[in-house]
């Protein structure tokens, strides 16, 4: 094959990743391939698909990185975080960021027993940087996990609540672990295919989907303990988002979905039919997003958004530098 | 300093000053973040409170020049669509930019971004528009809010400036309507005080019959248009006082040459004793004629000698010339001929004789400007035969004297037109002076007819004279014209106040239209009739402004009948003839 290009601007990665040990893997126990139908072949899902589809994100920044005495006279890592999460509505001509569902965090984690908040204000805004130890942390890369945990907990929390109203379906970036107990639409989108499932001899299919159609349903097995709703596994499918014009891998606009077992194989098939047909109108154009086209239309303007609500990183850092120089004297 | 949690949510709030990059604040301008729930428009008087560190407020107001309503969250051009589909989000946002026209306290400071932004009323809106300041003032007419927009009587009656200045298309713009108006303000309304009994106003009729029928209500008045004429403090109604003049006719009978109207109409003419004695023949000829020295030096020798001969001949409208009695123009004509004949045998020779006669070919040219302008002047000077001048003088008696020019020639327009400035201006000087004379108003529409930008003219003397020494005398210019650009700029220069209605889009961005915003100047392509936009020297933004419907008789047919008819009979034929009287097109204006 000759060389393609992966579709994302490089300085975030690549969509996917590829094990070559893996994919030459047989088939794999836990994973069920006929648990749709017997045939592999793609599915066009008929029928109308409605616009009503709530997509949750968040957006994180590290504001500064700090070194700090801990108790016993050791040095301690911190980390100023700043992060938000929240939600995009889209409807037939209403697409809008839920405002008052979206929250923004500042917390000053460290590797630490003990540490004081940072409250920084400005005019009447009041940034309240609180004091949180990470357990078993050791060293700023910790603090930085840690913080996207936090995050994720925010987004999987959000989404958990917003997932009670089942009239929308519900977008989760990234796998359905961290939710507990979910309404029964919700969806995972998986931005960035870490781990592909499908023997080699079905992942052929993959490159021949055009978009608008999907694979049939598979069944991944549970593995330990995870989340109650998962306690059956997951169903997961694979849709194309878009066409990519040019030298661009076949792989490049394609995307998998999963959601609970807990749904049944029908729920599973509507919300497999519903993202088919919908994902293709959401997937971002590159002129849009770097991570085009899976990071969808929606979720750029919320990541905007919230990026916004996260306030000037300049200013913070200026207001952060002035709080610990008063700290100095 | 108000936080946005106290936001005052009172029903003159609109919106809060804004402090983006593209869109900071500003001591003489500032951006508006206009709430969703409310609105405002172009216009809009607006005013926001400014603490400064001591404690003290600044008021700061100002006029909406620029309203705009972006979507935020779009980047692209076909965002726009995505946004329609429901898939990306989007959210209108308007802002208003204000012009800022008053600071009070005079401290020049922005308005501070998050400042609450109300509609200004009452004493505030005064203050925004320095009505506050005027101490004399009247009504220029109507913002589109239906609250009166005042004009400082001191720089209109020449206290501390004087003249009108109207451009606008033909036919559009409604020039004469509302230099008309503007009288029916002054003379109905209380602004001069003591001094309206003895205000007076010549206005000369060019085009149509519109001003025929000032001192006759207007059949069309309705309740509507006469709750906006009280809302001026006005009654609605004619002109009071009215004198209306036109022409006489060709023939022996002195009747005027007017069209559907002949009663209280008096027909004019001047005697050939006025004609010689005042010096009216350089207004024989027009700016081209007079601009050949050679010429001029003629007409100004023949104009001496006529006046010689006019204090030498014995009383009557008849002069004697050489002793002999000269009777009508064309008589006067063969006379002047005989005098600058060069080959002629009369002893006197008016144009010279040896080396310093003028050349035939001056001389023959004069003549033949003179016997082109006696065609269709001739029948304005007449000699002792015709009826008793003294009743066929334009009299200045009534407070609005009517000068029907319409049917005349071209230069016998600006043959009455210059005698009657000149006039003006005469009686003027005159008199005694008092420290502020009655106004005298002079209404001249086409000045670039009268006072093109180049070249010079009797005519055009005239009205410079007006407009530089009018002022101290109590004589106000009100002029107009299609286009500025093609007038005397200092008669331009010197009207306090400048007025346009809708203008052609490339005259408004011509250097004679800076006083007005750049969006002014875009407003002023797309005015209605019956819209204007006035600048005047206090008040720092010109200010858009309605007037009412006529009160008078533009035509015969609106002209309501003498016998009072019941409301409701006028009130059904009301509708369709309103709106064909500003028509778009109508020649009347």
């Amino acid at each position: 094959m000759p060389v393609r290009l992966l579709p994302w601007s490089p300085e975030y990665g690549t969509a996917m990743r590829m094990d070559t040990a893996e994919a030459d893997e047989a088939d794999r126990g836990d994973v069920d391939m006929r648990v749709e139908r017997d045939t592999w072949a793609p599915v066009t899902p008929s029928g109308v698909a409605p616009l009503r589809v709530r997509i949750v994100d968040g957006v994180r920044r590290a504001e500064a990185h700090a070194l700090d005495d801990d108790l016993d006279g050791l040095p301690a890592f911190g980390l100023f975080a700043s992060y938000a999460v929240g939600v995009v509505s889209c409807e037939p001509a209403a697409a809008r960021v839920v405002d008052e569902a979206c929250q923004v965090v500042r917390q000053y984690l460290h590797t630490g027993a003990q540490a004081d908040d940072r409250v920084l204000t400005a005019g009447s805004a009041r940034l309240d940087f609180r004091a949180r130890t990470v357990p078993n942390a050791k060293s700023a890369d910790d603090l930085v996990d840690a913080m996207n945990r936090a995050m994720l907990d925010a987004e999987a929390h959000l989404a958990e609540s917003l997932s009670a109203d089942e009239s929308w379906l519900t977008l989760v970036d990234g796998p359905l672990r961290g939710l507990r107990q979910p309404g029964r639409r919700v969806v995972g989108y998986i931005k960035r295919v870490q781990e592909w499932y499908v023997p080699a001899r079905e992942a052929a299919l993959l490159p021949t989907l055009v978009p608008g159609e999907r694979t049939p349903i598979f069944s991944i097995a549970a593995k330990g303990a995870g989340a109650d709703h998962l306690r059956d596994g997951r169903y997961s499918w694979y849709v194309r988002i878009a066409h990519l014009e040019g030298p661009v891998h076949p792989l490049g606009g394609v995307l998998r979905l999963e959601c609970s077992q807990a749904v049944g194989i029908e729920g599973a098939r509507d919300l497999a039919d519903l993202t088919a047909a919908l994902l293709p109108r959401l997937a971002s154009s590159p002129v849009r997003d770097p991570r085009a086209p899976q990071n969808l239309t929606p979720t750029g303007a919320l990541e905007a958004r919230l990026t916004h609500l996260l306030g000037d990183r300049r200013l913070i850092y200026r207001l952060l530098l002035s709080e610990l120089v008063r700290g100095l004297q | 300093m108000t936080t946005p949690g106290d936001v005052p949510a009172d029903a003159n709030y609109r919106g809060l000053v804004l402090g983006t990059e593209s869109e900071a604040s500003t001591p003489l301008g500032f951006s508006v973040w206009v709430d969703p729930a409310r609105f405002l428009q172009l216009d809009d008087v607006v005013t926001v409170q400014t603490t400064l560190p001591d404690g003290s407020q600044v008021e700061t107001s100002g006029i909406v020049d620029e309203v705009r309503t972006l979507q935020e969250g779009v980047t692209l051009t076909s965002d726009v669509s995505l946004a329609r589909d429901g898939i990306l989000p989007a959210q209108h946002a308007t802002s208003a930019h204000v012009s800022v026209t008053r600071v009070e306290p005079e401290v020049y400071v922005p308005p501070m971004p998050g400042q609450p932004v109300r509609l200004a009323e009452g004493a505030v809106r005064d203050r925004a528009l320095f009505f506050d300041r005027m101490v004399e003032r009247f009504s220029l007419g109507l913002a589109r809010d239906g609250s009166p927009i005042l004009g400082n009587l001191e720089f209109l009656d020449g206290s501390k400036g004087a003249h009108v200045n109207i451009s606008g298309i033909s036919g559009v713009a409604t020039k004469t309507s509302y230099a008309t108006f503007l009288l029916y303000t002054l003379f109905e309304g209380a602004a001069l005080g003591g001094r309206r009994a003895n205000a007076k106003a010549l206005i000369f009729n060019v085009k149509g019959e519109d001003l025929l029928f000032l001192d006759r209500p207007n059949v069309m008045l309705n309740d509507e248009v006469k709750a906006r004429y009280a809302s001026l403090g006005l009654p609605a109604g004619p002109f009071g006082s009215v004198g209306f003049f036109a022409p006489v006719r060709r023939g022996d009978l002195p009747i005027p040459d007017t069209g559907s109207r002949q009663e209280g109409v008096t027909g004019f003419f001047w005697t050939l004793r006025e004609f010689c004695a005042e010096g009216f023949l350089p207004f024989l000829f027009t700016e081209a004629d007079a601009e050949t020295s050679q010429l001029s030096n003629v007409i100004e020798d023949v104009t001496a000698r006529l006046a010689v001969s006019a204090k030498s001949s014995p009383s009557g409208a008849n002069v004697w010339i050489d002793d002999v009695e000269v009777e009508t123009f064309d008589e006067l004509l063969d006379a002047i001929d005989a005098h600058l004949d060069p080959d002629s045998d009369l002893a006197h020779k008016w144009a010279g004789s040896g080396n310093s006669a003028a050349a035939v070919g001056t001389v023959r040219a004069f003549m033949r400007r003179m016997r082109a302008a006696s065609r269709h002047v001739g029948t304005l000077v007449r000699g002792a035969g015709a009826a008793n001048p003294e009743r066929h003088r334009i009299a200045f008696e009534h407070q609005v004297t009517v000068v029907d020019l319409h049917r005349l020639h071209d230069r016998a327009q600006r043959f009455v037109v210059g005698i009657l400035l000149r006039r003006v201006m005469e009686e003027r000087e005159s008199r005694p002076g008092t420290d502020r004379p009655a106004p005298f108003f002079v209404v001249v529409d086409e000045l670039n007819k009268y006072a093109p930008r180049t070249g010079r003219s009797p005519i055009k003397e005239a009205l410079l004279d007006i407009a530089e020494r009018g002022r101290s005398l109590g004589v106000i210019l009100i002029g107009a014209q299609q286009t500025a650009s093609e007038v005397e700029p200092r008669i331009v220069a010197n009207a306090a106040f400048r007025v346009v209605g809708r203008l052609d889009p490339a005259e408004a961005q011509r250097a004679e239209y800076r006083y007005l915003t750049p969006t002014a100047q875009k407003r002023a392509a797309l005015l209605k009739p019956g819209s204007m936009i006035v600048a005047q020297p206090e008040i720092p933004v010109p200010l858009l402004l309605e007037f009412p419907w006529p009160g008078w008789a533009t035509r015969a047919a609106e002209v309501a009948p003498p016998t009072t008819n019941r409301d409701g009979d006028t009130g059904d034929r009301q509708g369709p003839r309103l709106l064909r009287r500003f028509d778009v097109g109508d020649p009347e204006d």
